[in-house]
């Protein structure tokens, strides 16, 4: 007889506990899918990004090897240093808390390196670029939109 | 106490966004909408205080030009467009020549300032970037940084007097101060959170010294800060905040060499502040009731001002004691001295007191004038008091 009615009073707790335990393994499974996606569409566009100053970096090396005297000393120091940063880029270790100013020193320094070199519109990424109206793509003026 | 208008300069044919007084003091520059700078200069005929246009220069920019800085031997002058470049002008004998193009800003330009060591200049602009260029042989200009930092458009950039600091400000409601280690420049300080403003800062200004700073905001009100460094590093503070005396953005601010703050706003006034010691006095003289709420040193912002440096209570008692003594280091309470309502029939873009000529301001408005004032303090004129 007792255990009859125990059971029926801790209806409302068991399903209560029940309901939790599935929104919890519910809520795991989407943040990590979630959590997931975002750390991959992040880490690309970072990689992205460094991928890129480090290849210009490279293209610029090997025009110099070509013609010594091609750039300035001013801008041969900037491409030092814009490789010196690529190559100590936190790569591996998204939650750096440098990681944002960094980015900023790298694109900083690229641009100033590439307007040292006369390149304006030719030296942003594909996506930014887009002509002073906007045009197609993402942002307007061609101002960078990578944000963490 | 009054500001009486000299002169009204006309010829622009769009909104003037700024001028700016040649070193010397013999020239004024003004730039705007209608993609042109002129240049005035003191018509030497003239038997009373007559300015006149001496050059156009124009066909250069593509749009409209934001900003226009003198190098500090008065023989260039930058332009800044929204056409994103920089043009450098130099003048010989009456006649200007542009002489190099600045490009590499992704988008408007706002406004271009030449650094006291004339070798420097800095530039801010809507792509919430700082560049700072540097002169070299033959008119060229080698970037020599590009900073980011601010989150939103930046509005201007100005140099400390002794130029070794960088102030920029912007529409993400915080300023920064910039200098230079080991040939990069970094942000030394950000004056934000709750002593900063709260919404977009326009412009800073230095008083003659160079030891203190104002500011003007969306946020109607102007603060007074402290350049000061402790242990090397810059630490300044905000030393008060005057608020109450303007209901509409507050575009420009201007200090003179003779302790008067000037400000330029959306209201179409332009009001002057001076020195609550002095400002009593000549109140006292010209009969005048204290009727507008004194700008007190801001209590509450000190304290917590000197409380974020709970590590060195030394240094609070000091900083305390500076900010209320108004003498040694410290400002005094400013009060408002004046308005002139109307100004302009529009928006008043900027004001400049004049360098050697303390009691000489000009201003500029979306009216397309440029005006000239003469700030004539009490017991000069009974008839011509307030607004």
């Amino acid at each position: 007889m007792g255990d009859l009615f125990d059971s029926a009073l801790n209806l409302e707790e068991q399903f209560q506990q029940e309901g939790y335990e599935e929104g919890l393994t519910d809520g795991r499974r989407g943040g990590r899918a979630e959590g997931r996606a975002l750390g991959l569409q992040k880490g690309f566009e970072i990689g992205h990004e460094v991928g890129f100053y480090a290849g210009c970096c490279q293209l610029w090396r090997q025009l110099q090897a070509q013609e010594p005297a091609l750039f300035s000393q001013r801008v041969d120091k900037g491409i030092a240093a814009l490789e010196e940063m690529v190559r100590s880029f936190p790569l591996r270790d998204p939650k750096d808390e440098r990681l944002q100013d960094l980015m900023d020193g790298l694109r900083g320094k690229f641009k100033a390196v590439a307007a040292g070199l006369g390149l304006q519109e030719a030296a942003l990424l594909p996506e930014q670029q887009g002509g002073p109206g906007g045009g197609s793509g993402s942002g307007g003026g061609g101002a960078s939109a990578l944000q963490f | 106490m009054s500001l009486e208008e000299v002169q009204s300069l006309e010829g622009h044919t769009d909104r003037v966004w700024q001028v700016s007084w040649s070193p010397s003091g013999d020239m004024l520059a003004s730039c705007g909408g209608d993609r042109t700078v002129r240049i005035w200069a003191r018509d030497g005929a003239a038997l009373v205080e007559r300015w006149r246009c001496v050059a156009v220069l124009e066909d250069t920019h593509s749009r409209t030009i934001r900003s226009c800085s003198w190098s500090p031997d008065g023989r260039q002058l930058a332009t800044a467009s929204f056409d994103r470049t920089i043009a450098i002008w130099r003048h010989a004998g009456g006649v200007w020549e542009n002489v190099a193009m600045l490009e590499g800003h992704e988008s408007e330009v706002k406004e271009v300032a030449w650094a006291p060591n004339g070798s420097l200049i800095a530039t801010c602009s809507r792509d919430k970037t700082v560049w700072l260029w540097e002169a070299a042989p033959g008119n060229e200009y080698e970037v020599v940084d590009v900073k980011h930092g601010h989150s939103q458009d930046v509005k201007t950039v100005h140099w400390h007097p002794r130029g070794e600091v960088l102030v920029s400000a912007s529409y993400d409601d915080t300023i920064k101060l910039w200098v230079e280690e080991d040939d990069e420049w970094i942000c030394a300080q950000t004056l934000a959170g709750p002593t900063g403003h709260m919404s977009t800062v326009w412009e800073v200004a230095f008083d003659a010294a160079g030891q203190h700073m104002v500011s003007c905001s969306d946020d109607c009100t102007l603060k007074l800060w402290a350049c000061r460094k402790e242990a090397g590093e810059l630490r300044w503070r905000l030393l008060s905040t005057l608020g109450g005396y303007h209901d509409r953005t507050i575009f420009s601010v201007d200090w003179s060499k003779a302790g008067l703050i000037a400000s330029g706003a959306a209201d179409n006034a332009i009001r002057i502040f001076g020195e609550e010691g002095a400002a009593a006095a000549a109140a006292a003289a010209a009969g005048e009731a204290g009727g507008a709420p004194a700008a007190a040193a801001d209590e509450e912002a000190l304290a917590a001002a000197a409380d974020a440096t709970a590590a060195e209570p030394g240094l609070r008692d000091i900083f305390m004691q500076q900010a209320h003594s108004g003498c040694s280091g410290g400002v005094g309470s400013f009060r408002l001295l004046c308005k002139r309502e109307q100004a302009h029939p529009l928006d008043v873009n900027c004001v400049r007191w004049h360098p050697t000529d303390h009691t000489l301001l000009a201003s500029a408005g979306d009216d397309a004038c440029i005006k000239l004032w003469r700030w004539r303090p009490a017991g000069a004129d009974a008839a011509a008091a307030g607004a």
